[in-house]
């Protein structure tokens, strides 16, 4: 059944012993005056394309669409399996699952993760291993060493944790891909000396860029490059009445340290991915392009009427919920979950409508490219990207090793379009439209630093680096 | 004048007169902000008939071979050839850009008629451009920016290549 309607629906088909690959099947979209034309490959997208825009009318609404594309094709590229398989069996592993997780690099005391060009051994909390077989299983932590500390349970500006119509606190976790963990690795940024050290030497953080290849070699080597990427995935337990075959899932260890009184615990749940950013750096955009998808159960739109009886972080018609889109009360203890009482739990609904452009966009790639598979349940809210990204045009990664940035010195945000864009499972409580309140991915990520308080390109990442025990 | 894109157009070319900028830096192509349609919208709801009368006047002195230095000193009063109303109300705009807020032209020190017109129009004053600054609680500049010397210089700022903020005379 599953390989038929693969067939009827994808074009450039591929089965074979009972897998199917799409390999670059493509389906077209009219976006303001282009026509888009998305494709589900397994390669990510090293930059955006601009060549739909066959009328010069390079505005802002063409090149939106021509950024929206760019994003779908990198969605569907990280979500092949490493091997190239897409939706073979409704869902499938993802490349993305495959790289480095913060907590694969950033590691107690300082300590080296592994050499680059490989990927560190995952660290498994004791209360984990101590459930049996562990193997290939993924760790989604909760809060962190300090109660209300910020950490990946928890949201930017520790705005709250995000608890889900059955009660339970959702997960999140970022990953990096081999580029950006080699550079952190190479450059000992895993730690806190390290980064001291690395100032000291005069240097800036400088991620490498993606940048197509150029025959030219005027922007690029002639056989391209892979930049930065990293990705923040946002996830939900499976329960009540859920349906597993509606979500990509991981059999996960679903660790929750100390807090309070109590002890550390872990447990296997099958999760769901609500949420999913993309930043990735590229040579035109050293303010990274921002891509944030989400399931589209997540929540119903202020201004577009409800559509489901149930959502995954919303409850219509609900009279004892919580105050929409505001944290739930505390105390929040991930040690008593899932909690019962509806004001308990989140109440979200999305602030900024996703544009109909979009909209045209999502339902375009789930009629063809994702079909009868667990990524048709995914949709795109936007793209953010810099408007006048320097002064002086597309950056030039170094010969040596491919780093670049030339960011606009008048502003190095490089007025991002749109200028608000928040996802609802984590940018949950600050969607909107008010500056330096409001989720906007390139403002708030230009503050980010390392540990001594430098620059750092743009990920928050390496503030979790340690260092040696006192 | 024709359509409303023409009227907004002409717009950016006295407002750049009047401000000294480039117009592709406060008025770029790309722009989400796209303060320009916020600030005609705004004046056309304050002085509709006037603003009509300024923006025509413009395009004729433009028309008539005026200089871009000319216009701008019969447009902020140094030099004569536009009644005072039309004056005052050119420098409101010209305040507007570089503030955010408007002034109203029929009582421009009455501080109870000044209006920010939004919060993107406060953020994006030019006045914070010409600085090297930022509006207060909301920098565009990375982490610790202000442990460095300004990164662009006047003209870079402004995308004019005679702005020094030495003046003119």
């Amino acid at each position: 059944m599953m390989k038929q309607l693969f067939a009827t629906a994808i074009g450039l088909l591929y089965v074979s012993a009972g897998l199917a690959t799409a390999q670059d099947a493509s389906v077209q979209v009219k976006c303001g005056s282009t026509v888009q034309t998305i494709t589900s490959g397994a390669t990510i997208p090293p930059v955006p394309d601009f060549s739909s825009i066959t009328d010069g009318d390079f505005s802002l609404e063409n090149l939106q669409c021509a950024f929206d594309t760019f994003s779908w094709d990198s969605f569907l590229a990280l979500n092949h399996a490493p091997d190239g398989m897409f939706g073979s069996t409704n869902d499938n592993a993802t490349v993305w699952e495959s790289w480095a997780e913060s907590s694969d690099v950033f590691l107690a005391g300082g300590a080296d993760p592994g050499d680059p060009g490989q990927v560190p051994p995952r660290e498994i909390p004791a209360e984990c291993t101590a459930l049996g077989d562990t193997a290939g299983m993924r760790v989604m932590r909760q809060i962190g060493k300090h109660p209300d500390l910020l950490e990946e349970a928890t949201q930017p500006f520790n705005s709250g944790p995000l608890i889900d119509t059955n009660g339970w606190y959702s997960r999140f976790a970022i990953s990096v891909n081999p580029p950006m963990y080699d550079y952190i690795v190479e450059n000992q940024l895993y730690s806190k000396p390290g980064q001291t050290a690395f100032s000291a030497a005069g240097h800036d953080v400088n991620f490498t860029c993606s940048c197509a290849a150029d025959a030219s070699g005027d922007t690029c080597s002639a056989t391209g490059q892979q930049g930065a990427i990293m990705v923040k995935a946002a996830w939900k337990v499976i329960d009540g009445k859920d349906v597993a075959d509606d979500f990509h899932i991981a059999e996960a260890l679903v660790y929750t340290a100390p807090f309070n009184d109590n002890p550390a615990t872990c447990s296997k749940q099958q999760m769901g991915l609500v949420g999913f950013h993309i930043g990735h750096k590229t040579t035109s955009d050293p303010q990274w392009l921002w891509s944030t998808f989400e399931h589209i159960a997540n929540v119903p739109e202020k201004h577009r009427p409800q559509t489901r009886d149930r959502y995954n972080y919303y409850q219509p018609g609900c009279d004892d919920c919580n105050q929409v889109n505001h944290p739930p009360a505390q105390p929040w203890d991930p040690h008593v979950q899932p909690v019962a009482a509806n004001i308990a739990k989140s109440q979200i609904v999305r602030e900024i409508p996703v544009t109909d452009a979009t909209v045209a966009m999502n339902d375009a790639v789930a009629g063809k490219l994702t079909t009868g598979t667990v990524w048709q349940n995914y949709h795109l809210i936007s793209t953010q990207w810099p408007t006048k990204a320097s002064l002086t045009g597309a950056t030039v990664p170094s010969a040596a090793n491919g780093w670049c940035t030339s960011l606009n010195p008048v502003d190095p945000t490089g007025a991002p379009a749109p200028t608000f864009l928040a996802n609802t499972t984590l940018e949950s409580y600050i969607q909107g439209q008010v500056p330096q309140a409001s989720s906007n991915c390139i403002s708030c990520h230009k503050d980010a630093t390392m540990t001594n308080g430098a620059f750092s390109d743009f990920t928050y990442l390496l503030e979790r680096a340690q260092g040696p025990a006192k | 004048m024709s359509n409303q894109s023409d009227q907004i157009e002409v717009f950016v070319k006295m407002s750049a007169v009047l401000n000294g900028f480039a117009p592709e830096m406060f008025a770029p192509s790309v722009d989400p902000a796209d303060l320009k349609t916020v600030y005609f919208k705004f004046i056309i709801g304050k002085a509709p008939e006037r603003f009509h009368e300024l923006l025509h006047a413009f395009s004729e002195m433009v028309a008539g071979g005026v200089s871009p230095q000319d216009i701008g000193a019969m447009l902020n009063g140094t030099a004569g050839g536009l009644p005072e109303p039309m004056v005052n109300l050119a420098l409101s705009i010209n305040k507007l850009w570089y503030l955010g807020s408007w002034y109203d032209p029929e009582a421009p020190d009455d501080p109870t008629k000044q209006q920010v017109v939004s919060d993107q129009a406060y953020i994006r004053g030019l006045s914070w451009q010409v600085m090297q600054s930022h509006a207060m609680g909301n920098s565009p500049f990375t982490f610790g920016y202000w442990a460095k010397d300004p990164a662009a210089s006047l003209a870079l700022t402004t995308g004019n290549p005679a702005a020094t903020g030495r003046g003119t005379s």
